[in-house]
């Protein structure tokens, strides 16, 4: 169990750090990827899913971090800024993913039937959904954050979160995973 | 969750690779403004020091040799007369241009260390990583 004591003794070390990066001493910018990493690489994780795609968005992510370093006040905690720049980080990611369609031709259509059907119905998959469920899903894959959306829907931030959770479920229970019984 | 060993190698990397061309093209942009302005110093200084000394504006004050108090009653009237003698607008130029090679070395020696140790970086990480 990591004591108070330790926690502020690391955060000066963090801080003597970054001011000696600033200074020109970028080999000790090192110090910082080993310590962060893998908690950046398991906040990213488990938002993506794509192994290479959480590799780029971390390496991304501690970029940004150098590339601002002379504006980061050395006062402040490392870890919830680099975790900040993640986030940002994931969200352009999805923007620019926006839509992608599998462009995959070996996908073969048998006996008539296209295993991407349900898929392609959109709006069937939607048509289970109420307004809020729908309007929260369609901004979700937008890459509109939580926050953003409890903003636009004039909804508490939690409410949102179980709207997009019951969402999620129902499309779920149309593919057949999920409970399908209500409790 | 597993994160791979070489991911921390390829953040790394990729740092001193940003940090690579950031500071070569820093250094160079240094380098060449600072030698566009002392070109332009000593080119204007030339060309100042040309223009009086085919006035011969200089001359007027060999009277300091030969009658000194003559000399410094007149003293207010002969900088007058190399006022007028001076090409203005050269010397304009010529002091901005003195001014800017001032600013940009001591900007040069204020950050010199900074990029001293960065180029020291980047040097063991490639050459001896």
């Amino acid at each position: 169990m990591v004591t108070q004591e330790a926690r502020e003794e690391k955060s000066h070390q963090y801080r003597a750090i970054i001011k000696r990066i600033k200074n020109g001493e970028i080999d000790l910018f090192t110090y910082l990827v080993r310590d962060f990493t893998r908690v950046v690489y398991t906040f990213i994780a488990n938002k993506l899913y794509n192994r290479d795609e959480v590799e780029d968005l971390v390496q991304q992510t501690f970029l940004s971090f150098y590339k601002n370093i002379d504006r980061f006040d050395e006062k402040r905690e490392v870890l919830p800024y680099l975790l900040q720049i993640a986030t940002n980080e994931v969200r352009m990611f999805w923007r620019s993913h926006r839509q992608e369609v599998p462009l995959d031709e070996a996908v073969v259509i048998q006996d008539g039937h296209d295993p991407w059907s349900k898929f392609l119905d959109f709006d069937s998959l939607m048509a289970g959904l109420t307004h809020h469920q729908k309007e929260a899903l369609r901004m979700l894959t937008e890459g509109y954050s939580y926050k953003e959306i409890a903003r636009t829907l004039r909804r508490p931030l939690n409410t949102i979160r179980t709207i997009i959770r019951r969402a999620r479920l129902s499309v779920l229970e149309q593919f057949g995973y999920g409970k399908t019984q209500k409790s | 969750m597993e994160k791979p060993k070489n991911l921390e190698e390829k953040i790394v990397d990729r740092i001193y690779s940003f940090e690579a061309k950031k500071t070569t093209a820093e250094v160079i942009l240094r380098l060449v403004t600072l030698g566009v302005v002392v070109f332009g110093v000593y080119l204007l200084g030339s060309v100042i020091g040309e223009v009086l000394h085919q006035q011969q504006t200089f001359s007027i004050f060999d009277l300091w040799r030969e009658d000194f108090d003559a000399a410094r009653e007149y003293l207010g009237s002969m900088i007058m007369l190399v006022y007028y003698e001076t090409p203005t607008e050269l010397v304009l130029l010529f002091g901005g241009c003195f001014i800017a090679l001032v600013a940009l070395s001591l900007t040069f020696l204020r950050n010199f260390a900074r990029i001293k140790n960065r180029i020291y970086s980047l040097v063991n990480h490639w050459f001896h990583y």
